[in-house]
């Protein structure tokens, strides 16, 4: 019986015994204005996944470990520590020197620390110069479809020419047409040349992949200016994938760093710098291996660090992952 | 009659068979890469002829012995000159300096694939040793640090470079490819937690150092760890010998792939089609093996005719390191020799730009073989 009343219940909605049933709600202007989900934004959302990951962790760990040992270490120093001294030619590790001491008789600990100072700012120079540029002429590269057959063309030449060719004839019109430039400068020239030709490429896929969005066609459909959309549409979706290429393209600075000194285009045997410290160690290996031993595990410290930042870099960075 | 209407349809179903190669896409697009291809090399002979002109003409020869002979008489000093520049393309037999057009055109028609015949011409000073007229097809050049033609130097030096490589491809793929698919079938399990550690700790080893370290571990009796010495040197008669150098490829290489690999078949993994198969029952191993490697396998195999290809421009530091007379070692021998060796550049250069563009474009072709979906398009 009950159910038949509901039946008539539901089939006569305007009902007027119903109405005591129910309270109507206050209407309150700024309660209805308040939006309980927590507003997002990007970055705190990339901060709260990159600080779960354990690669994070254990990446800013060593990066900071990294920081501090070249800001505080060369503070150490003793007096003489990077000039030859004949009487410390080779010496084997000691407790004066815990890591012996290299082919000129310099401290072998506080070079590598000095030098990795040294490295390490050249390579986030030409990383960041690499990465600029790259990415502007990959965003043109892309974003005009003109320009395309050339850039096509320009990268099968230039990645086609052997490197070492290209360097040789840096140091050498380098040397000649300006002989008072520092040796540095000639080196992130040198790192600098072809470096951003891969990252234009790969900023030039990036870019053909989104241009054909709507909100890219609405864009460019409203008019707006080719250099605003490269700016404020393509750039930010590009950027997180850009800044985990720069965290991978520094370590790969370095080695280029360490692989120019070895064909004897990088800087001079006598700076102190990873490269130099490292290829006068490669020279010395056999008989004394700890002149090799120490800079190469400093070495591979930095590419560790900055490897397991980049990886988590990258999963933060994503967007899909933000849940 | 009845003959010749027969030839004559032979002859029209042979038209007919040419017009639709034409007609067909992929031919199409094959001989438009081929000519792009011809193109660009065409451009790069004339890039790096330039570059290599911008190299200083004391370059090409000894300062110190013009000087040397200088000091006796300068007349021959400046013939002797003039002979080292003739040598190395520079000027011509008078002692004329020779425009870069004109070298740069002559290399082009060297390397054009047409029968041709370079006449014979003298390899040094004293014009005593003849080089003989060559006839074939591409004209590379003649290496004079290694005196012998250039096509010779490369394809003596190639076998074993070659032979190191392909062993070092199917071990890389064999021990890579089953540990991107372990560590993918359950990403953030304990395969896949120890393989990360693995790539990570392989990834921060500086190539140059791990070579040296194992040279000394195992070849070098000499060495700094010459107590743990096993003898194995390279030696061309015990192909045992080889296995250290591949070994140490082969450890460097591993995670470069099998890092794609897991990540390929982590993105296949969340598609329709596994989900599908999940929910029809099909066992896990089934669904990794038939259905998401071989969608994941498609982006993999595009590399494979390059790395192949590439097998045949060797790897320095492990020539270097182990001296193994390769291919790898020749492009840094003749840039830094005391003279370089400028035929030898500009063929190693040629042929390696060669080898690039041809595995591309197997590349996409063994792409298609493997991916019905993909089509390519001559436009």
């Amino acid at each position: 019986m009950e159910n038949v009343e509901n039946k008539q219940v539901l089939e006569n909605p305007n009902d007027q015994n119903l109405d005591s049933l129910f309270v109507p709600v206050k209407i309150d202007e700024t309660e209805s204005e308040h939006i309980a989900a927590e507003p997002y934004s990007y970055w705190k959302a990339v901060m709260r996944t990159f600080i779960k990951r354990p690669a994070a962790i254990f990446g800013t760990i060593s990066f900071t470990i990294l920081i501090l040992a070249i800001i505080i270490i060369p503070f150490f120093a003793p007096e003489g520590y990077d000039a030859s001294n004949t009487a410390l030619i080779h010496a084997a590790p000691s407790a004066e020197r815990i890591w012996g001491s290299d082919l000129m008789g310099r401290d072998l600990f506080f070079i590598c620390f000095v030098g990795l100072r040294k490295s390490l700012w050249l390579a986030l120079i030409s990383s960041a110069i690499n990465i600029v540029v790259g990415t502007l002429l990959g965003l043109a590269w892309g974003y005009f479809k003109k320009l395309d057959r050339i850039m096509i063309e320009v990268y099968n030449l230039i990645s086609n020419v052997p490197s070492l060719l290209l360097y040789m004839l840096l140091a050498f019109i380098l040397a000649n047409s300006f002989p008072e430039m520092p040796s540095e400068a000639k080196l992130i020239i040198s790192l600098t040349c072809t470096g951003w030709l891969g990252i234009a490429l790969f900023v030039r896929n990036q870019t053909l992949i989104i241009t054909n969005r709507e909100y890219n066609v609405a864009s460019i459909t409203l008019g707006t200016p080719a250099f605003r959309i490269m700016m404020k549409n393509l750039l930010p979706y590009l950027l997180p994938i850009i800044i985990t290429q720069l965290s991978l393209l520094i370590p790969g600075m370095i080695s280029s760093e360490v692989s120019l000194s070895y064909f004897g285009v990088g800087l001079p045997v006598t700076t102190v710098s990873v490269g130099a410290v490292l290829n006068n160690g490669i020279a010395q290996f056999t008989l004394y291996p700890w002149e090799l031993l120490w800079p190469a595990a400093v070495l591979a410290f930095v590419i560790f660090t900055f490897y397991l930042i980049g990886l988590a870099l990258s999963d933060a960075m994503d967007p899909k992952k933000h849940r | 009659m009845d003959t010749t209407l027969k030839q004559e349809n032979k002859f029209l179903v042979a038209l007919k068979k040419v017009g639709r190669a034409f007609k067909n896409q992929t031919f199409l697009y094959i001989v438009k890469r081929v000519l792009s291809s011809l193109f660009t090399l065409v451009l790069l002979v004339a890039l790096v002829t330039a570059l290599i002109r911008l190299l200083p003409d004391t370059k090409f020869y000894d300062v110190a012995t013009y000087k040397k002979i200088a000091g006796t008489s300068k007349v021959m000093a400046n013939r002797w000159r003039s002979m080292q520049l003739f040598l190395a393309g520079r000027a011509d037999a008078n002692g004329n300096p020779v425009p870069v057009l004109y070298s740069i055109g002559r290399y082009i028609l060297n390397i054009l694939p047409y029968y041709k015949t370079i006449p014979q011409s003298w390899t040094d000073y004293s014009c005593t040793t003849v080089l003989e007229s060559w006839t074939g097809f591409v004209y590379l050049g003649y290496s004079k640090s290694m005196s012998s033609y250039v096509t010779n130097v490369i394809a003596s030096r190639m076998g074993i470079s070659f032979r190191i490589s392909l062993y070092t491809i199917i071990f890389s793929y064999l021990f890579a490819v089953p540990l991107g698919i372990a560590m993918a079938k359950k990403p953030g399990g304990t395969v896949d937690k120890i393989g990360n550690v693995f790539i990570v700790l392989n990834y921060a080893i500086p190539g140059l150092v791990f070579y040296l370290v194992m040279w000394d571990v195992l070849g070098n009796a000499n060495g700094a760890f010459g107590w743990a010495n096993f003898g194995l040197a390279y030696d061309e008669t015990r192909p045992l010998t080889l296995v250290p150098p591949i070994f140490c490829i082969v450890f460097l290489g591993i995670p470069g792939i099998s890092i794609w690999v897991r990540r390929f078949m982590i993105d296949e993994l969340s598609s329709d089609y596994v989900k599908f198969a999940r929910s029809k029952g099909l066992s896990e191993n089934r669904i990794m093996y038939t259905h998401v490697l071989r969608n994941a396998m498609v982006p993999l195999v595009r590399n494979i005719p390059a790395t192949f290809l590439g097998a045949i421009i060797g790897s320095y530091y492990v020539e270097k390191i182990w001296t193994i007379p390769g291919t790898g070692l020749l492009l840094v021998k003749a840039l830094q020799g005391v003279t370089p060796d400028i035929d030898l550049i500009e063929g190693l250069t040629v042929i390696y730009a060669a080898i690039s563009m041809v595995s591309f474009l197997l590349g996409d072709l063994i792409t298609i073989l493997f991916d019905p979906r993909i089509k390519l398009e001559s436009n």
